[in-house]
């Protein structure tokens, strides 16, 4: 029935159009069903066949009952109105939905128009969005919320910290201690035992001497371009353990560096971490120099080109580094070997020794 | 710029305008007594002449006008300086066909040192320090050869790192202390040198004590520094205890006879500094010499020490004598380490820069006046610039280069 | 087929020849006219997208006739509703999908603009894909989808264009306006021989240094043809002819819509702005990377040459060959001994830090120069990078390209 219905429709076509191999092969097969019949009635002619006249008996159809299909519901986005709270629709972490995503977003690598007929991929089952991480569950509203959840847990900021410095200054001890959440089976993380404190040296009250020792006992624990200090520890197994621990090394080290042993005496120039003028050679040879200068210019008597500045005071070591111009002399030295050659130092080396002996430039 | 630098030269031409007149004159009759092939340094007539020089040729009357300024070293002086002098500069002599040095604040500022000097002090120390090339070793010539003019005895070191690096030479145990070794081959050289440095004034010094070389030979009282100096050349084995003789009587009689001694070391560190193992000096023994055990150095150690008068040490460091890991820096504390700070100390220590942009730009122009800089785009503005900056105004560094184009 | 017109055409159906000058003349009066009742937009519709719009502005005239739709028409019509209705329905989407994501960042969904759309995607959907092209993206679909062709016909069938036939009717109509811009050029050329105006002459032929030809990819969009390799190189050389000829400039504009600048438009961006530092000084600040050193140059205007690389002057280079690469920028932009330069540089060794300092400085002299003196050091190649970089070790080799010494046994 279905056939001969199309058979009508090309038909009519056809009367415009030219006509096709199929349709003519099928016009002829009816055609040549025509001629059987004809050639049978006359051969059978005992009864008459009655001739059937289309449309006077109704013929009734039996609709074949549909195959079942699977009837999706349009997508979920279709029906979000645009002002919802997105906190509700993706209260969590979780992989792309494209369902549940309310904007045509899009994702993949497009080279030219033979792929794809050069379109990006829609977010309908894409692959490349589900993998990615997304922050869809992160939104400012869901900060918020968050935000909202976690306050009334929190406490009042104290009064008078309000700025670094201040904290600094009233907790000058900062300890970092880390825990680990995971979505894993287990629940323990080793790195979770380590605790650690940071403190400035200033902040610690050391003399010259137990500074120096205190630095030697720590180690690289001390960052001299900070001057921060760290003690870290994850020997113990428990974090509060470890914490106490790195206190009660913070006091055993300070301690120990205020103690003088018979060994330390023993601290010799090359071993100084500072050049100090009074203890080098460079102050005998002052003083040594001065003296033989003083003895000339008393031998010769002569008022020209003499040092002004030693003319009455008897030269000896303590009265001599009095001196402001040996002062000037010693700091420079000093400059020079603390803080490095330089042109700069080394000409207020220059300087200091030109007054220091009295030579005068003239230009 | 560029035109500022060259008014700047210009004016400063123009007050020694008067000079210039004569330098016309002096390059024109410039004696040229060997036959010379070379065409490097004829002067062309049609040529601009450019303000490069100055016709001051007694550097004791320098002043800062003629900074940057060359000045031609009179024939007769040349040869008290040619001696101590490096081959490369003497060449680079050669191929000018005069000998010119450029007047520069370093040494002017030693001069000016010198002339406000009290003489009966203890001898003041001056260290020239700079970068590689920028002309320490010039500058202490240009002094020295202001001092010769005064009449100052001169007691030149070349190069002591010479003395501190064994190069297959004969070291011997010293025939005056048993735990020192001698150089005879340098303390020769050295005698020779200072012979030709002081040419007509050894004579006249006599010694003051009496010298007892071996039970035969000895000096008396009185003999002149021109005798010890050729006994040591004589005998090679003594030339160290010569060498040691003479500095000893410079000391003495600067203190008592009023001589005035101008000590110029070049590379002072070679004296304070271990060598590495492959170039120490080693005795006999193969063991490593340290520069304190040479008689040489020993010697000239105490002419820098602040135990005499009437003289003036001048020295200069240099990275060339120090090991190759210690080169890092020009400075002189690093060069000298602690003990050679601490022998010098305190001293005056004088930087020697690289040019400035006046007088790169004179040196440029010298070499341009000297054809040294024959192709045309290095005489051009530009040129001259690009030079500055590829040079980084270094004076060494600049003469290299311009040797190529 | 490049001349073939619906005029000759059909005089070739009749049989009659007549010379193919004629038929060229004739044809291009056509064209003319047509050009005049119809506007031909090769590029920029009027709502903004770049879709291919050949359609007659006076619409068919009402007829009496009855209106026959051909079959190729309303196959055409069919396609373009389709299309026409996806749009649509992608386009709704998208203004529906901004106002959920202006809602879901917490903004005003009107005054929403695409650049928040592409913040709003990049912070939910962040990616460290390298090219950017692979991200997720959410753009008007319109700049998504690519065009289609407008229809090339009426619904009677009768294309519009009068090369239609030639298959590349936007093409072939390219060349013929090229062939027909040259031909004047060379009557103008003839007549201004003959008055004896050559002098006038000079200068009139277009420079093409700044720019090049479009590419195949270009032309083939701009068109929206299936351009062919053979077909594209013909193009290119008669577009050579016509800029070569001595009075090409007069036709500067026609030709510029085939060509390209080159660089210059990255050039424009790539000027670093100027500073002005306490005490009146200018500065530029630029960076510059070769082999593995990054460096990051600030230029000062007005100094004295002065140079701070790391913390030393020019000595930080031992060798005079490194500070001569730093020299030519200088050089080329004139400001030799004019500049001082403070430089920041990191690993590699002293050729990629001199390198790396020569763009750095190069691109920071950009804003002290003037337009022709860019043009210079551009062509100088001071301004492009220099790509190369250390290869690397291979298995089973020695190195990058080095196999193992091949010993017998």
């Amino acid at each position: 029935m279905a056939s001969s219905l199309s058979v009508k429709k090309t038909r009519l076509i056809l009367g415009v159009m030219n006509r096709s191999l199929h349709l003519s092969s099928s016009l002829k097969s009816q055609e040549s069903e025509k001629l059987e019949n004809k050639k049978e009635s006359s051969l059978d002619s005992e009864e008459f066949r009655v001739y059937e006249i289309k449309g006077l008996k109704k013929v009734s159809f039996v609709r074949r009952p549909e195959r079942w299909s699977k009837r999706f519901p349009p997508p979920r986005y279709r029906t979000m109105p645009t002002d919802q709270d997105w906190t509700d629709v993706w209260p969590t972490a979780s992989t792309f939905k494209w369902s549940a995503v309310p904007f045509p977003v899009r994702q993949g690598y497009v080279e030219n128009s033979s792929e794809n007929e050069g379109v990006i991929p829609s977010k309908y089952a894409n692959l490349e969005l589900m993998k990615g991480p997304n922050f869809l569950h992160l939104t400012p509203a869901h900060v918020k919320k968050h935000c909202k959840a976690i306050k009334h847990f929190c406490t009042q900021w104290p009064e008078g910290l309000d700025t670094d410095e201040q904290c600094q200054k009233h907790f000058p001890l900062e300890s970092v201690t880390s825990d680990y959440v995971f979505a894993g089976p287990s629940l323990t993380d080793d790195r979770a035992r380590v605790a650690s404190i940071k403190f400035k040296l200033t902040d610690l009250e050391l003399d010259n001497h137990a500074r120096d020792k205190f630095i030697r006992l720590v180690g690289d624990r001390y960052d001299p371009d900070t001057g921060d200090v760290v003690f870290e520890s994850n020997r113990c197994p428990l974090k509060s353990q470890n914490l106490e621990y790195v206190k009660f090394i913070l006091t055993a080290v300070y301690f120990e560096s205020w103690k003088r042993e018979s060994w330390e005496q023993q601290k010799e120039l090359s071993d100084m971490e500072q050049y100090v003028w009074d203890q080098n050679k460079s102050s005998k040879t002052c003083v040594s120099l001065l003296s033989d200068i003083k003895a000339r210019d008393m031998a010769s008597g002569d008022e020209q080109g003499k040092l002004s500045y030693l003319s009455e005071k008897e030269v000896d070591a303590s009265v001599v580094s009095d001196l402001p111009e040996v002062q000037q002399y010693k700091e420079a030295v000093e400059n020079l070997f603390n803080d490095g050659e330089s042109i700069e130092t080394l000409n207020t080396y220059r300087m200091a020794v030109e007054k220091l002996l009295n030579l005068k430039l003239d230009v | 710029m560029a035109a500022s630098i060259g008014q700047k030269l210009s004016s400063v031409a123009s007050r020694t305008n008067s000079l210039l007149k004569k330098t016309v004159k002096l390059t024109e009759h410039t004696p040229c007594a060997c036959p010379y092939y070379s065409t490097a340094a004829k002067r062309l007539e049609h040529e601009p002449r450019i303000a490069c020089r100055t016709s001051e040729t007694d550097p004791r009357k320098h002043t800062g006008d003629h900074v940057g300024l060359y000045y031609t070293v009179p024939e007769e002086e040349m040869a008290v300086i040619k001696t101590g002098m490096h081959p490369w500069h003497l060449r680079m002599m050669k191929s000018f066909n005069e000998s010119c040095l450029m007047v520069r604040k370093p040494a002017l500022e030693l001069k000016g040192y010198l002339d406000k000097l009290n003489l009966k002090h203890p001898v003041p120390r001056f260290l020239l320090y700079g970068r590689r090339g920028s002309g320490k070793t010039l500058t202490l010539h240009h002094t020295m050869q202001c001092c010769h003019k005064d009449g100052w005895i001169i007691v030149h070191a070349p190069w002591a790192g010479q003395w501190v690096r064994g190069w297959y030479k004969e070291v011997a145990v010293s025939t005056y202390k048993p735990d020192r070794y001698d150089l005879p081959a340098d303390s020769a050289e050295w005698l020779t040198h200072f012979r030709a440095q002081n040419l007509g004034k050894l004579s006249e010094l006599k010694t003051t004590s009496e010298y007892i070389w071996t039970k035969r030979e000895k000096a008396e009282v009185g003999t002149s520094f021109e005798e010890i100096i050729n006994f040591g050349l004589s005998r090679l084995k003594f030339s160290s205890d010569c060498v040691g003789v003479l500095l000893k009587e410079l000391r003495v009689q600067a203190e008592t006879q009023g001589l005035k001694v101008l000590v110029v070391v070049d590379s002072v560190n070679a004296f304070y500094v271990q060598w590495n193992q492959q170039n120490a000096l080693k005795n006999m023994e193969k063991k490593q010499l340290r520069p304190g055990e040479i008689s040489l150095v020993h010697n000239f150690k105490k002419m820098l020490s602040p135990t005499w008068s009437h003289g003036v040490a001048i020295c200069a460091v240099s990275e060339e004598a120090n090991d190759e890991d210690k080169r890092e820096d020009f400075t002189p504390i690093y060069l000298l380490g602690q003990e050679g700070f601490e022998a010098l100390d305190p001293f005056i220590p004088i930087y020697v820069p690289d040019y400035t942009e006046k007088e790169a730009l004179s040196n440029i122009n010298y070499y341009i006046d000297r054809n040294w800089i024959q192709n045309d785009y290095g005489k051009t503005d530009e040129g001259k610039r690009e030079l500055m900056f590829v040079s980084n105004r270094n004076p060494f560094n600049l003469a290299k280069i311009c040797a190529q184009l | 087929m490049a001349g073939i017109s619906p005029w000759a055409v059909k005089t070739v159906h009749k049989g009659t020849v007549s010379s193919r000058r004629l038929f060229v003349i004739f044809a291009h009066k056509r064209f003319l006219e047509f050009r005049a009742q119809n506007v031909v937009r090769l590029s920029s519709a009027p709502d903004g997208n770049d879709r291919l719009h050949i359609a007659p502005v006076t619409q068919n005239k009402p007829t009496a006739k009855a209106v026959t739709i051909s079959k190729a028409m309303r196959a055409y019509m069919e396609q373009a509703r389709a299309y026409d209705d996806k749009m649509k329905s992608e386009v709704a989407d998208f203004e529906i999908g901004k106002r959920h994501l202006a809602n879901i960042m917490g903004e005003d969904p009107d005054s929403f603009t695409q650049e928040d759309v592409d913040r709003a995607i990049e912070y939910l959907l962040p990616s460290g894909l390298y090219d950017k092209k692979a991200r997720p993206v959410m753009k008007d679909p319109y700049e998504i989808f690519p065009k289609k062709k407008a229809a090339q016909f009426g619904l009677d069938g009768r294309p519009y264009h009068w090369m239609y036939f030639t298959i590349l009717p936007n093409y072939y109509s390219a060349l013929y306006e090229i062939t027909w811009k040259l031909e004047a050029l060379k009557d103008l050329e003839d007549q201004m021989r003959a008055e004896n105006r050559q002098d006038e002459m000079e200068g009139q032929s277009f420079n093409t240094a700044s720019s090049e030809w479009v590419s195949l990819q270009a032309l083939k969009t701009k068109m929206v043809e299936n351009i062919k390799e053979k077909e594209y190189k013909h193009f290119v050389t008669l577009m050579e002819r016509l800029a070569s000829h001595p009075l090409s400039a007069r036709e500067k504009d026609f030709i510029m819509e085939w060509r390209v600048l080159l660089q210059s438009e990255e050039l424009q961006s790539a000027v670093p702005e100027v500073e002005v530092e306490e005490g009146g000084r200018m500065c530029a600040t630029a960076s510059g990377t070769r082999k593995s050193s990054n460096a990051i140059v600030k230029v000062y205007m007005p100094g004295s040459g002065k140079f701070n690389i790391n913390g030393k002057d020019l000595t930080y280079f031992s060798q005079n060959l490194y500070r001569e690469t730093l020299l030519l920028p200088l050089v080329v932009s004139g400001l030799l001994g004019k500049v001082d330069a403070e430089v920041d540089v990191e690993l590699g060794g002293p050729t990629g830090q001199a390198g790396a300092i020569r763009l750095g400085l190069s691109r920071a002299l950009l804003a002290f120069v003037e337009e022709d003196v860019k043009e210079k050091m551009r062509l100088t190649g001071l301004l492009t990078k220099d790509p190369r970089k250390r290869e690397r070790k291979k298995p089973g080799q020695q190195g990058a390209r080095r196999k193992f010494t091949w010993k017998k046994r």
